[in-house]
């Protein structure tokens, strides 16, 4: 056997749960996730035996990293007790105020904080890496690489395989199986897709821990077995600890907070989502006695999850159609609300508003 | 819609029960439990079924186990109605299985399919049919007794009208909502432009987490920047390192070379000393050649050259410039001779008469100028007369040199203005007046005097009035009294007439004793009330007849006090007041009005004398006091004034010509004696001025001319001498170049060179001198070598030299290691002095390079500290910015309700008070017997009302009780009529709704409602088997009668029904139900 790797990528550390409209408790608790799956990492190096630790890319995010968060990392792959190599990525470029540049790494820890490849030599095989320097690299990285025609050679960036780029992905150094395979390389570790897949030439760990809502996607490190012929092994392993789910709840009909709670408590038990960081929406219509607080409501019904955060975007019901035909003072307000047409979308909502919070009222 | 008929199979306490309606009128009347309300909750589910307002599923189950059979079996009914248009249907719902079939009951076609389905499946009839949901019409078309009863709070009528114009509910006004969403909105948001609230709080969280993120965002371009600084100075320490170092091997570099080359520099002086001493031998033959006179010959070659080029030079010159030569010499003579004629036409000119010249021309010029303005000025003055003669022909005898017509003009235009404000204003004040004098103010005052006395009469008549009405009122209680006496006395005689057949049967039939006492006790109680109530009734009558006389008495005396005033109540003398006072004021204004048109009319009579008189004074005839004569006036004055100024204007303008004209004249002369002055001063003829000037400028100018051409001759003459000169240059140069070739070959002589070409003869003499020159060379070379030789250390030298180049080679071996070859190389030109000196400041860089990155370290650790939690912050950012596009949207929404709810409210009222007014309109006078006959709807729906005799409104609630829960009925059925709109014309369902009615509203409201069942069919529920007793006297009303729950037996098979017809309802009273 000529090398044990274990390769994992995309773990965005200090990220901002902005854009998944998860806030305060809920998302310092997925940080605290994240920073738990890289001790869990380097605990499966150790089990695992593995000659060197790979990181292909996006270890914290440059925008947000504290520098607690740079202590974490040198101090949690300092004591890993075999070499790791990483290389940057798009969220966390080798820039002059990266940690990457401004830290005391440890010695068994290796930046790849160059933009050529360069290759690391690791029990006799050449590990070929380069770092993102800036946040943005679109040139293809092995489009002017000379063969590799000796040896046995790994790629490990942080890129894109043009062959199967998920939707919404933006495309970073990009390359293809058939680059991969002409420049005599092996395999290719990679990061920067967040779901986990693996071929003969390719693979993606994903990211450790869901970092968006929801998804059947697989969240692993790669155990990558190189023999002393060059075959390489890939095992994918998930890793991640936490489901990042979130659910509709359907509230039509429901008469009070114990059957939502009811409901709450069958959507976990029937999708297993003990331990979950949820998200869970409440639509449909209620009935006007019916009042939710979705602060109350996480309360109630938070146990067994590790957050549980409420949405409350059911309305009380009211028949438009009937009300607008009423000769009163409330049916001519909703005539004159409906004949509205407003163009722009916030006054589209506004008048949805002025309509439920009028008819509410005169429910009230 | 006319319900015709509803079949129940199991609907609550209700059970096979089969009920007919009338097309009009229905009263279902039984007591308390009876059923009642079940029925009314049977309609409303035959109409839509057993859902209500809160259309869940649960609530709808609730609903049907409330009304489930309670003593089982089937839970169904069935309901017929009749549609204006002459449809009939039949709804049977079965509530169980929650099915519905409609069918038309006159072709049997299944119509379930006509209507629309609610979300549970419900057929909806009443909504499509009545145009209405179930919640509204139970609200609208449903008059409970308890909402009936809520009419006794002050206000309650107004707050349920507009409830149910507003939302169709009893108790959600528009105002109430309106207030609640104010309330929400400054709760949730802020009030409208406030600095506090929500979204105010929000606002400035914002700007603080902004302010913080972009604190964070500084700090983190700080620390990019800091890094980059320490990276850059990290890297400046290594290059100045590498300098130094290399400075340091450029150093050695440098010595090594300089050793090198002294070295150098040794040997080959020995080999310049040997080399010298073999050349000088070369050249020993020429040691004595005159290497003195070099400079000599040199010089005199330079000048024989230069010398002889000279000469070549002018002669070239001076065969240019032959042809130039003769045509000059021409133009002199040419200039010559021009210049002779000019003189000869100057005869007398001299120095003194050109300086005289410009004088001359001036005075010349004037005078010129003078003659030449004479004849314009004569006509300016000529012009001016005639316009004088035209304006005074005009206005004979009134325009002159002492007469200010602009002044009289201001004066008259004064008073003008003053008259004609006067005049107007009295025209207007007479317009005003009117033309006819008032009535005579003595009549006037008389009047007034007369009706002084008016109130008083009034407050008599008044009291008269009031006691006859006092009268009549005790009459009638008396009336009253006698009446209840009457039936007290008659009850009185049948118990005598009793206790007298009793007493009989007693005394024939042998009855007991007590009976017979009793009987004798009744006897004489019944002779006791008869008598007690003929004495009571004489009373009353007797009483009767005394209000009656006081009555009359009053009457009477109300005559005498009204009569002398031709009416007949204080009333009509009270409306006479008013007028009478209407017309002292209309007499009096007219008055004031005369007066004072009379004053302002001999105001402007005033006036108008003052302006006559004024008029006159001028000589103007006097106008008379109207309009257009006086405007006449006007406009002569106006015309006087004008021309006036235009006579002053042409007087000036004339003096002005006339002035000029005798100043040219003087000046010409002035002039004149000027020019002859000056021309017999310089001697010339004085016989006419202007011809002797004109001769003097000219001869003036022939000088001038003969001057300048003696200038110009005198330019030639240069111009020739320069022309002349290149070859007179040319043979003075041939002269010099003799002299020098002369010298030199005196000099060549004496060095034995005796060639007699001059260029042969140069280069013998130029190879000697060189030959002889390097010998003087060589040998001085050799004195130097020697001397510098015999100056150095010497043969010690050569060995340190060559030990000092063995150990900086060895020094430099060691140093040069790891150096940049190229910077080194590019470092071996630079001197010594200088590789030391930047040596040291390199040294002095690296240093600062070192102190500057420890100084960036730390400052970068301080940046990255202050750094924070950004992604936090991001995240409460995007929250916040969330909820306050949340809190933005529901601002706006606040806003757009209460404003769309105000301006709903406002145009429902609008549409709903006129009807509604129109509606009461009619049927307030029969329920009020009379008393009102006008209603008033306010804007917000307050109700108002107006008796015949009086001239306000009066608050509906100021009403009694009675009366006022019969026109809050009246309301609400017209209510409910207007908010039904043009669907079908819903049944009106009222329970208990002449609760508070006494036996004469009553009356009056079934007949009210008797006609409003012309076109609502109406059901009224009651328990009141009275009002059934009133409604069976009335026509066009159905009875149906309802057992009480003590009758209902589950036993007997038989439905209870009514039927269609009233005499069938009659018969069915004695029918148990159930």
């Amino acid at each position: 056997m000529a090398l044990r790797l274990l390769h994992f990528a995309d773990l965005h550390l200090d990220r901002s749960f902005a854009s998944e409209r998860l806030f305060g408790v809920g998302a310092q608790r997925r940080r605290d996730d994240l920073r738990s799956a890289l001790n869990r990492i380097v605990a499966r190096a150790r089990d695992e035996a593995v000659d060197v630790i790979t990181c292909g890319g996006d270890l914290f995010e440059h925008d947000h990293v504290t520098r607690d968060t740079g202590n974490f990392v040198t101090q949690t792959l300092g004591e890993a007790g075999r070499p790791v190599l990483i290389a940057p990525g798009h969220a966390d470029p080798a820039l002059p105020g990266s940690p990457y540049r401004y830290m005391r790494w440890p010695s068994n820890v290796t930046i790849a904080a160059h933009e050529e490849l360069r290759p690391y030599r690791y029990r006799g095989v050449d590990l070929w890496s380069a770092g993102f320097m800036r946040p943005a690299v679109t040139e293809a990285p092995l489009r002017d690489f000379a063969r590799l025609d000796q040896g046995i050679n790994l790629l490990l960036l942080h890129a894109s395989d043009m062959s199967a780029v998920p939707e919404g992905t933006p495309s970073f150094k990009p390359l293809t199986p058939d680059q991969v395979r002409e420049a005599g390389f092996q395999h290719a570790l990679l990061g920067h897709y967040h779901d986990a897949r693996a071929s003969d030439l390719i693979t993606y760990p994903g990211s450790p821990e869901p970092l968006t809502w929801g998804g059947a996607v697989r969240h692993c490190t790669a155990l990558v077995v190189v023999a002393d012929d060059g075959r390489t092994e890939v095992t994918l392993e998930d890793v991640a600890e936490r489901q990042f789910v979130r659910e509709v709840i359907d509230i039509t009909g429901m008469t009070s907070r114990e059957q939502v709670r009811e409901a709450m408590l069958t959507l976990r038990d029937g999708k297993q989502l003990q331990g979950a960081v949820v998200q869970a929406t409440l639509v449909g219509e209620r009935v006007p006695a019916l009042e939710l607080d979705p602060k109350t409501l996480s309360a109630e019904c938070g146990d067994g999850f590790s957050y549980l955060e409420f949405r409350d975007r059911s309305r009380v019901s009211h028949d438009l159609e009937a009300v607008a035909q009423e000769f009163t003072s409330r049916g001519e307000m909703v005539r004159k609300l409906v004949e509205r047409q407003p163009e722009a979308v916030h006054d589209q909502a506004a008048v949805a508003r002025a309509l439920q919070l009028a008819l509410d009222a005169f429910e009230q | 819609m006319r319900l015709t008929r509803i079949e129940i199979e199991g609907f609550g306490a209700l059970r096979a029960v089969d009920l007919h309606f009338g097309p009009a009128m229905n009263l279902v009347v039984g007591p308390n439990e009876a059923g009642k309300s079940t029925l009314q909750e049977a309609i409303l589910a035959g109409l839509y079924g057993l859902q209500s307002a809160d259309r869940t599923r649960p609530a709808l189950v609730e609903r049907t186990e409330r009304w489930r059979p309670w003593q089982g079996g089937h839970f169904g009914l069935a309901l017929e109605f009749q549609l204006e248009d002459g449809t009939a249907m039949r709804v049977e719902r079965d509530l169980d299985a929650e099915s519905v079939h409609v069918t038309d009951l006159r072709s049997g076609a299944d119509l379930s399919g006509r209507f629309e389905r609610d979300p549970l499946g419900g057929v909806q009839v009443g909504r499509e049919l009545l145009g209405v949901s179930r919640e509204i019409y139970t609200n609208t078309a449903c008059i409970s007794r308890s909402e009936v009863m809520r009419v006794e709070d002050a206000g309650s009528i107004k707050e349920a009208i507009a409830a149910l114009a507003d939302s169709a509910h009893t108790d959600r006004t528009a105002q109430r909502v309106l207030d609640r969403l104010r309330e929400e909105r400054i709760l949730r948001v802020g009030r409208p432009r406030g600095r506090g609230g929500p979204l105010h709080d929000l606002e400035a969280r914002l700007v603080e987490l902004e302010r913080q993120l972009a604190a964070a965002r500084q700090a983190r371009s700080a620390v990019d920047e800091l890094a980059r600084k320490r990276e850059s100075v990290a890297a400046l320490t290594e290059t100045e390192l590498a300098i130094v170092q290399t400075l340091e091997a450029a150093l050695l570099g440098s010595r090594l070379e300089d050793a090198r080359r002294r070295l150098e520099r040794l040997d080959a002086r020995q080999r310049a000393i040997a080399e010298e001493a073999g050349r000088q031998q070369g050249h020993v033959q020429f040691a004595s050649f005159p290497l003195d006179r070099q400079a000599e010959v040199q010089e005199l070659r330079s000048h024989l050259r230069a010398t002889e080029e000279a000469q070549q030079g002018f002669e070239q010159q001076a065969q240019a410039v032959a042809a130039q030569l003769a045509e000059l010499q021409s133009e002199r003579a040419r200039l010559d001779s021009e210049a002779q004629g000019e003189e000869i036409r100057a005869r007398g000119i001299d120095e003194a008469a050109l300086q005289a010249e410009p004088a001359v021309r001036e005075l010349f010029s004037s005078l010129s100028v003078a003659e030449a303005q004479a004849p314009e000025a004569q006509a300016r003055a000529q012009a001016a007369q005639e316009e004088l003669g035209r304006l005074s022909e005009r206005h004979p005898g009134l325009i002159g040199q002492n007469l200010d017509w602009s002044a009289r003009h201001m004066e008259f235009q004064r008073v003008y203005s003053e008259w004609h404000e006067r005049h107007n204003v009295a025209v207007e004040a007479r317009h005003r007046a009117g033309a006819e004098l008032p009535p005579r103010l003595e009549q006037l005052k008389h009047d007034i005097a007369r009706y002084k006395e008016v109130p008083d009469v009034i407050k008599a008549g008044q009291e008269a009035e009031e006691a006859m009405r006092r009268e009549e009122s005790l009459a009638e209680r008396a009336r009253n009294r006698q009446r209840t006496v009457l039936g007290a006395m008659l009850g009185g005689l049948l118990l005598a007439v009793m206790a007298i057949l009793v007493a009989f049967f007693a005394l024939q039939g042998g009855m007991p004793i007590y009976l017979a006492g009793a009987a004798f006790f009744l006897l004489g109680m019944g002779v006791l009330a008869t008598g007690i109530g003929i004495w009571i009734r004489a009373a009353a009558r007797k009483e009767v007849d005394r209000r009656l006389r006081a009555k009359d008495e009053a009457r009477v005396r109300r005559r005498e006090v009204l009569h002398p005033w031709g009416v007949r109540s204080s009333g009509e003398l009270q409306q006479a007041l008013v007028e009478h006072l209407q017309k002292v004021r209309y007499d009096a204004t007219r008055l004031e009005l005369d007066r004072q048109a009379s004053e302002l009319e001999e105001r402007a009579q005033i006036a108008g004398r003052g302006l006559r008189e004024l008029v006159g004074s001028w000589g103007l005839s006097q106008p008379a006091p109207t309009d257009e004569a006086v405007e006449e006036t006007a406009r002569l004055v106006e015309s006087l004034a004008q021309d006036t100024i235009a006579w002053n204007a042409a007087s000036e303008r004339a003096q002005q010509a006339t002035q000029v004209q005798a100043e040219l004249d003087a000046r010409g002369e002035g002039l004149r004696h000027q020019l002859h002055s000056v021309l017999d001063r310089l001697g010339f003829d004085r016989r006419e001025a202007a011809g002797a000037a004109r001769d003097f400028i000219h001869s003036c100018e022939a000088a001038r001319t003969a001057g300048q051409l003696r200038a110009r001759l005198e330019q030639v003459d240069a111009q020739l001498d320069q022309i002349g000169q290149p070859a007179h240059r040319a043979a003075l140069e041939e002269v010099k170049a003799e002299g020098y070739r002369k010298q030199l070959a005196a000099i060549y002589g004496a060095a034995g060179i005796t060639e007699m070409d001059p260029e042969r003869t140069d280069a013998a003499w130029e190879a000697a001198a060189a030959q002889a020159h390097a010998y003087q060379e060589s040998s001085s070379r050799l004195e130097e070598l020697q001397d510098t030789n015999t100056a150095g250390p010497g043969g010690d030298e050569g060995h340190s030299l060559r030990q000092l180049v063995q150990d900086l080679t060895a020094q430099m071996a060691e140093v040069s290691h790891g150096v940049d070859q190229e910077r080194l190389a590019g470092f071996a030109n630079l001197p010594l002095a200088e590789l030391e000196r930047q040596r040291d400041q390199h040294r002095a860089a690296r240093e600062g390079a070192q102190e500057e990155r420890a100084r960036a370290e730390e400052l970068l650790n301080d940046r990255l500290a202050q750094i924070g939690d950004v992604a936090a912050l991001d995240e409460e950012i995007t929250a916040i910015r969330e909820q306050l596009q949340q809190l933005e949207i529901d601002a706006h929404a606040y806003d757009l309700a209460i404003e769309t709810l105000e301006s709903a409210a406002k145009s429902v009222r609008r549409a709903v008070i006129p009807r509604l007014k129109a509606q009461l309109q009619s049927q307030l006078a029969p329920i009020t017997n009379g008393r009102y006959r006008d209603v008033r709807v306010g804007d917000d729906l307050t109700l108002q009302v107006k008796a015949q005799d009086q001239r306000s409104y009066k608050d509906v609630d100021s009403l009694s009780l009675g009366t006022r829960s019969l026109i809050y009925l009246l309301e609400r059925v017209a209510l409910a009529r207007i908010i039904g709109g043009s669907a079908e014309p819903a049944p009106l369902l009222l329970d208990e709704a002449l609760v508070h009615a006494d036996r004469r509203r009553m009356r009056a409201a079934l007949d009210e409602l008797g006609r409003l069942g012309q076109d609502n069919q109406i059901i009224l529920f009651s328990k009141d088997e009275a009002l059934a007793e009133r409604a069976e006297k009335a026509e066009h009303w159905t009875i149906i009668r309802l057992p009480g729950p003590s009758l209902v037996s589950p036993s007997l098979d038989a439905p209870p029904t009514n039927g269609a017809a009233r005499e069938e309802v009659e018969e069915e009273q004695e029918v148990p139900s159930a």
